[in-house]
């Protein structure tokens, strides 16, 4: 059994994604948080929680705040990003600050449930446009210097490989083919690199967290 | 100096009737011709005050006034002249700075509203529409055909409206996008068809010379066409091998789009089908030009032309 939270303001957003959830028997709900401080609240007063939906824009105390805290406290909690349309700019700073994962809203219902459970196995998806993103911000790091960083310096090969083929457009299947491995590994990949922009960016996500007296 | 006053109280009157005329140009003559009262008026009094003085303390006739007072007179004038024209000209264009801003500002906050509040509420209600909708499809009741054509038709217009709301807000949000943000959008495109649809065989490639910016109207009737080139040849073309190729020259994209599939008769449908006059009209709206060949059996190319700034 996935015990999982929902953190959501837009009650129809929050109907859809119950809806979606409803048809796998395997999954059970376990809170439903208006917020990113009821969210936090929860995950602290909730001992069964394996993964927590939540959104990006909330009133209050933002998802992208909540994750940083949640996932302060409870590294092993998987957190995964939900967001109405696809917003990059969001996508990658929830992923800086600890998200495990994203997922859009008008996702259906497979590939949500298959996000999911993804995520608990410790895969991630990334478009091809986060991946450019992403690249990016590895290139050029906002306070480390040098300021321009050999991405193969970071990233492994295979995952520096791999960044290349998602931003150029590439299926997981087909990179999974090109490079004699299984589609989930590619996950796997994905998930090591969002965890080195998490290690990039830890420092001064802290700064500012403590500065906000979020922590 | 009686005319002096007339003329200020008539300026006064007429600004007070004006006041609801917020126009920049008007309120613009109309402090110039304030300032002009208000130098006539000291002017005069200036040279009361100078023949009074030079008169009175200085005893000098009034004949010996032309060579001493006028030449005084006329410096003071000139000296105040140059200042008020100065800090005049120096507040006309912070004023204009400042109208400037403040329209953009509040255009600014207009725009991020409207497209919140479509975000929120048309957009999360359309997902939900859209997901209710698909979990109707799925779930184990039989429908009879009709009901099921009518329940596939209703899915793919909630589907097409979460496309077209994604575009307003597109245009809403972005003033302009580079070329190379613009193709990351459309990868992302390309790889949600590759991946749905692996069946078929796509080819992309974007070639970008010089990374220019576009705006967001250009842009997002592009990508629109793009979208609906796709949509088309995956419902009724039946091709395995479908490219997109994008070059830059310049001012100008040209896209060659090119698929394997059955083709159809382009003069017949150019009119009747909802698809294609929808890829004609954007493509007029950003003063691109189109070209197609295609015949039955021996597939279809779109050759579309656009200029990258208007």
């Amino acid at each position: 059994m996935i015990h999982v939270g929902i953190a959501e303001d837009n009650l129809f957003a929050l109907k859809a994604i119950e809806d979606k959830l409803k048809s796998f028997e395997d999954l059970k709900i376990v809170f439903i948080a208006k917020n990113g401080e009821e969210a936090i609240a929860q995950a602290e007063k909730q001992s069964c929680i394996d993964l927590i939906l939540m959104d990006i824009e909330m009133p209050v105390l933002n998802g992208i705040d909540a994750t940083f805290v949640i996932k302060n406290k409870f590294p092993k909690l998987k957190i995964i990003v939900i967001t109405v349309f696809d917003n990059d700019e969001y996508i990658l700073n929830a992923i800086n600050a600890g998200a495990d994962s994203y997922i859009l809203k008008e996702t259906k219902a497979e590939k949500m449930y298959e996000t999911i459970q993804d995520t608990l196995n410790g895969g991630a998806v990334m478009s091809p446009s986060v991946a450019v993103k992403a690249l990016r911000q590895l290139k050029n790091p906002l306070n480390i210097e040098p300021k321009i960083v050999n991405v193969n310096s970071v990233l492994s090969e295979r995952e520096s490989e791999i960044l290349e083929y998602l931003s150029s457009g590439m299926t997981n299947k087909f990179i999974a083919d090109q490079l004699f491995i299984s589609p989930f590994t590619v996950k796997r990949h994905i998930e090591n690199i969002y965890q080195k922009l998490q290690a990039r960016n830890r420092v001064d996500l802290l700064a500012k967290a403590k500065k906000n007296k979020l922590i | 100096m009686f005319y002096c006053a007339k003329s200020w109280l008539f300026i006064n009157d007429f600004e007070r009737e004006c006041e609801l005329h917020d126009q920049m140009t008007l309120k613009l003559k109309l402090s110039w011709a304030k300032e002009f009262v208000v130098y006539m008026f000291v002017n005069i009094l200036i040279f009361l005050v100078l023949v009074l003085v030079l008169t009175n303390y200085f005893n000098v006739n009034t004949l010996n006034m032309d060579l001493i007072g006028m030449p005084i007179f006329m410096l003071i004038v000139y000296f105040l002249v140059a200042i008020r024209s100065m800090m005049m000209y120096k507040e006309f264009e912070y004023q204009v700075v400042l109208t400037k801003f403040k329209a953009e500002t509040v255009l600014q906050e207009q725009r991020i509203q409207l497209s919140r509040d479509l975000h929120d509420s048309l957009g999360a209600q359309l997902t939900f529409t859209s997901s209710i909708l698909d979990s109707i499809r799925n779930s184990e009741n039989n429908f009879d055909q009709s009901t099921q054509n009518k329940l596939n038709k209703l899915s793919e217009f909630s589907e097409n409206s979460i496309a077209e709301l994604k575009s307003v807000l597109w245009v809403l949000n972005t003033e302009k996008i580079f070329l190379i943000e613009f193709k990351a959008r459309l990868l992302n495109l390309i790889k949600d068809v590759r991946e749905s649809q692996q069946h078929v065989e796509i080819e992309f490639n974007f070639e970008i010379i010089q990374n220019l910016p576009v705006s967001g109207k250009v842009s997002v009737n592009l990508f629109r066409v793009i979208q609906e080139l796709i949509n088309n040849m995956l419902k009724h073309s039946l091709a395995t091998h479908f490219s997109i190729n994008i070059k830059q020259s310049n001012n100008l994209l040209f896209l060659l789009v090119t698929d394997n599939g059955c083709g159809f008769n382009w003069e017949k449908e150019k009119f009747t089908s909802f698809g294609l006059i929808n890829i004609h009209n954007r493509i007029i709206e950003i003063q691109g030009q189109v070209e197609v060949i295609t015949e039955e059996n021996k597939g279809t190319i779109f050759s579309i032309q656009i200029p990258l700034t208007t």
